[in-house]
């Protein structure tokens, strides 16, 4: 499939099937960074030194992360809901692009909630976000996108293949968030979590958007580390994928589908 | 016989952004105790709204509405201890639990004592034959049990009058059967029944009477034969051809709601409304087109008397 | 009542509850209060450091328990809908308001659960030994927080039977009583009016108190559960007074309550 042809169904996507008239993700886009901001706004009465730019992203971090896990993590096992699966498998596009254009999607419409929290931040609370250099935070944020989208590729392979996991899906969300450092470092978890944390591809991808904020020094290589594991994710589920579409034909169905 | 439904100069109105819709315009009618009474009418002619109205679940705009000489307005309690209703479909009832569990449900919520529940839950499951399945989920149900089910709850409160909305819409003709044969027990009982379907063979099969809504109003009312009798000026013909030019026979405007059945070329059975009522004119007028080889007066079925009579809400 | 295998309130709990499976029941009663906890814990160590740890988890537990109520409450009557048996009850001789009531049990009970299981996960997780002298406090705090979460999650599964979606209702809602009933901060940092509020909301009187009987913050045990209770009280009549207008008004207006 041509790159132009790719992305026309890319854009498609976004524009036919963000379905904003989805009460949970008008929650989780909208208001639930509003809710996470109070609390910062007022936990800060306590201190009074809180560096907020680190505040407000990870309010958006949690939408996005949410976001991502719902739509994403459901992109394949909706399709089977509404009875649509057969016409994608059939079409003569591959099964991991279209999914690609999916997750693609919801990454970029998840980034919607980044640009309101930025927007409730300065305007409802008055925090003090200060961006160093805006070109190398808009770098880190498409290194973000593209370790959001991994991610959702993960989930919606992982939700497919076990259908048990699916609901189970509220109980990894809150964990995820604590496990990528939005809050705490990684590097000052404990070693075991360290490692765990170390290879999902989102910790990269956060760890990324914090350091291009204070233009710490690694910034590059961390940038760096993250696209090559969000590579490494994205080849390892192509071929995954490949073999569902080809058990899928055979067997007619797998796990949730 | 005494009169268990009255009702007077009934009209509803809703309130709706466009302005006010009627639904129901100034219809009166009466039902006699132990009767089955058809409500016929296409989508949207006001049967829901009568049937809503008729179950206090709903106020009238106005007129009047008497349920056992009970005002439905002022003594909406008296009249619900006496009723209860069924409406098609497979929803109400909750998949999780075994059809026994379901009657025990309403019982309680119909206020029956525990102590009476048993015994009643067993005579109504075994009445709609449900009995062998009465541990089983409900979500293992056919469409047909699951009405069965909610014909055996309805009965829970020993209703006298009892509404049936479409009961049998998407059923296979077994469970129809069924369905049909548990209602004419009902009915021999001394139960009232209100039924609305848009099966109009089971409306003549069971309805003692029947009456046609159309755009609010009801537009005929009696027994099925008095409503096929006053179509009595409509002439439907089935004739047996044979033809060479049909298309020919298609263009003429005498032939009205032609219906053409291929036997083999040249024979067709032919079925049509017609203007003049006489059969030897008709079998002439035919023969100007082809050779008539059999010809009959077709006897009206409840179908065409509703086809004629709502044709022209179907044509606007 | 609870022994009564036909009764109304364990056969709600079977047609229409969420969790009917042992699995399903520790995985969302332990664990997740167990990440929710975790979660802001962390986020409140990281805003202003440790010291201030016990004072969130303590909110948080009050918040999670009404939380678990009022979500399952509410997903009890979207079943309902789904299924379309909520016409059926509400036309029942049985009056309204106490097969709301009857269903609710269920809820109460699993938030119950939810609060003892939370207090154990308090003591373990964050060091929050209960008070064993202040026992008597402890008891009359769960009756009357529970009484008043009750009938404030009754109050909105009435208003919410007039909704088509209330997924969006209840998730700000609950936003709304995290942010107000000042789970992670004392609502005095509010300012004046909306501490007004607060002080009208479940909840807040609640947290108060437990934090008391916790030793750290001081306030007047008794006095601020009365208050709770008194809320509890007004919720209760609320609700009352609108399941019958609401009758009258849906049999007037021709729509007996929205379907999905």
């Amino acid at each position: 499939m041509t790159t132009i042809n790719w992305l026309t169904l890319l854009v498609r996507e976004i524009k036919y099937f963000t379905n904003f008239e989805n009460k949970m993700y008008q929650f989780l886009l909208f208001f639930q960074p509003l809710m996470f901001l109070s609390i910062v706004y007022f936990l800060n009465e306590y201190r009074g030194d809180i560096n907020d730019g680190r505040f407000v992203i990870a309010s958006a971090l949690i939408s996005m992360w949410s976001y991502v896990l719902y739509s994403s993590g459901s992109a394949l096992t909706s399709q089977k809901w509404s009875d649509t699966l057969k016409l994608l498998l059939v079409s003569p596009v591959s099964l991991s692009a279209i999914l690609m254009t999916k997750v693609i999607s919801n990454s970029f419409i998840a980034m919607f909630s980044m640009l309101l929290s930025f927007i409730y931040a300065k305007f409802i609370f008055n925090f003090k976000v200060e961006i160093a250099s805006y070109t190398l935070f808009s770098i880190a944020i498409l290194v973000l996108i593209l370790s959001l989208s991994v991610m959702g590729l993960i989930l919606a392979i992982v939700f497919v293949a076990f259908q048990n996991v699916y609901d189970y899906q509220n109980l990894i969300l809150t964990p995820m968030v604590l496990m990528c450092g939005v809050f705490i470092p990684v590097e000052q978890f404990p070693l075991v979590v360290k490692v765990v944390s170390y290879i999902i591809p989102m910790t990269w991808g956060i760890k990324s958007v914090y350091e291009a904020l204070q233009l710490s020094s690694p910034i590059y290589t961390t940038m760096t580390i993250s696209i090559l594991i969000s590579l490494f994710y994205l080849l390892a589920a192509f071929f995954i994928i490949k073999r569902i579409e080809l058990l899928l034909r055979k067997t007619g169905k797998l796990g949730a589908i | 016989m005494s009169k268990i439904i009255e009702v007077n100069g009934l009209s509803r109105t809703y309130k709706l952004k466009e302005g006010l819709k009627t639904a129901l315009d100034n219809v009166s009618f009466e039902v006699e105790k132990g009767e089955v009474f058809g409500l016929l009418g296409p989508n949207g002619a006001g049967k829901t709204t009568t049937i809503k109205i008729l179950t206090t679940l709903l106020l009238p705009t106005s007129g009047e509405v008497k349920i056992f000489g009970y005002d439905v307005v002022s003594d909406s309690n008296k009249i619900r201890d006496k009723i209860n209703f069924v409406y098609g479909g497979e929803k109400g009832v909750y998949g999780r639990l075994t059809a026994k569990e379901y009657m025990h449900y309403f019982c309680t919520l119909y206020k029956i004592k525990n102590n009476n529940q048993n015994d009643l839950i067993n005579n109504l499951l075994t009445l709609v034959q449900l009995h062998e399945a009465e541990n089983q989920k409900i979500h293992t149900f056919s469409k047909g049990m699951i009405q069965r089910l909610h014909i055996a709850r309805c009965l829970i409160n020993n209703p006298q009058l009892i509404f049936l909305d479409e009961p049998t819409i998407g059923l296979d003709p077994l469970g129809a059967k069924l369905l049909r044969d548990i209602v004419k027990q009902l009915s021999e009982k001394g139960i009232t029944i209100i039924l609305t379907t848009h099966y109009m063979q089971e409306a003549d099969e069971l309805c003692d009477r029947i009456a046609f809504i159309r755009g609010g109003k009801i537009t005929l009312i009696g027994k099925p034969d008095y409503i096929k009798k006053s179509c009595n000026n409509l002439n439907l013909f089935e004739a047996t051809l044979s033809i060479n030019d049909i298309e020919k026979l298609q263009k003429e405007n005498f032939f009205r709601n032609l219906s053409i059945k291929t036997i083999k070329e040249p024979y067709y059975i032919i079925n049509f409304e017609a203007n003049e009522a006489d059969i030897e004119f008709i079998m002439k007028y035919l023969s100007n087109f082809a050779e008539v080889l059999d010809i009959k007066k077709k006897e009206i079925s409840l179908e065409d008397a509703y086809i004629f009579h709502m044709r022209e809400v179907i044509n606007k | 009542m609870f022994i009564n295998k036909y009764g109304l309130t364990t056969l709600s709990y079977k047609a229409v509850y969420s969790y009917q499976s042992i699995k399903l029941f520790i995985l969302f009663r332990i664990v997740d209060p167990f990440m929710h906890y975790i979660f802001f814990a962390t986020l409140a160590s990281a805003l202003v450091g440790t010291s201030y740890l016990k004072f969130v988890v303590l909110g948080n537990i009050v918040y999670y328990t009404c939380q678990t109520m009022m979500i399952n409450f509410i997903n009890m009557f979207r079943m309902e809908r789904r299924y379309g048996t909520l016409e059926l009850n509400i036309a029942s001789p049985t009056n309204t308001l106490y097969v709301i009531i009857k269903k609710g049990i269920v809820p109460l009970l699993d938030s119950l659960f939810v609060f003892l299981i939370s207090i154990i996960l308090g003591g373990i997780l964050f060091d929050l030994n209960l008070p064993i002298n202040n026992i008597v406090n402890i008891i009359f705090l769960c009756l009357v927080t529970m009484f008043t979460m009750f009938c404030f999650s009754l109050l909105f599964a009435c208003i919410s039977l007039v909704f088509s979606n209330v997924n969006l209702f209840l998730n700000i809602t609950l936003a709304f009583l995290q942010i107000f009933c000042g789970v992670n901060f004392g609502v005095n940092k509010l300012p004046e009016v909306l501490e007004f509020i607060s002080r009208l909301l479940p909840l807040t009187h609640s947290i108060e108190a437990l934090r008391t009987i916790y030793r750290i913050t001081k306030y007047e045990v008794t006095s601020l559960l009365l208050k709770e209770l008194t809320l509890g009280f007004c919720y209760l009549i609320l609700s009352l007074i609108l399941v019958i207008s609401m009758e009258k008004l849906a049999r007037k207006n021709g729509e007996l309550f929205k379907d999905i």
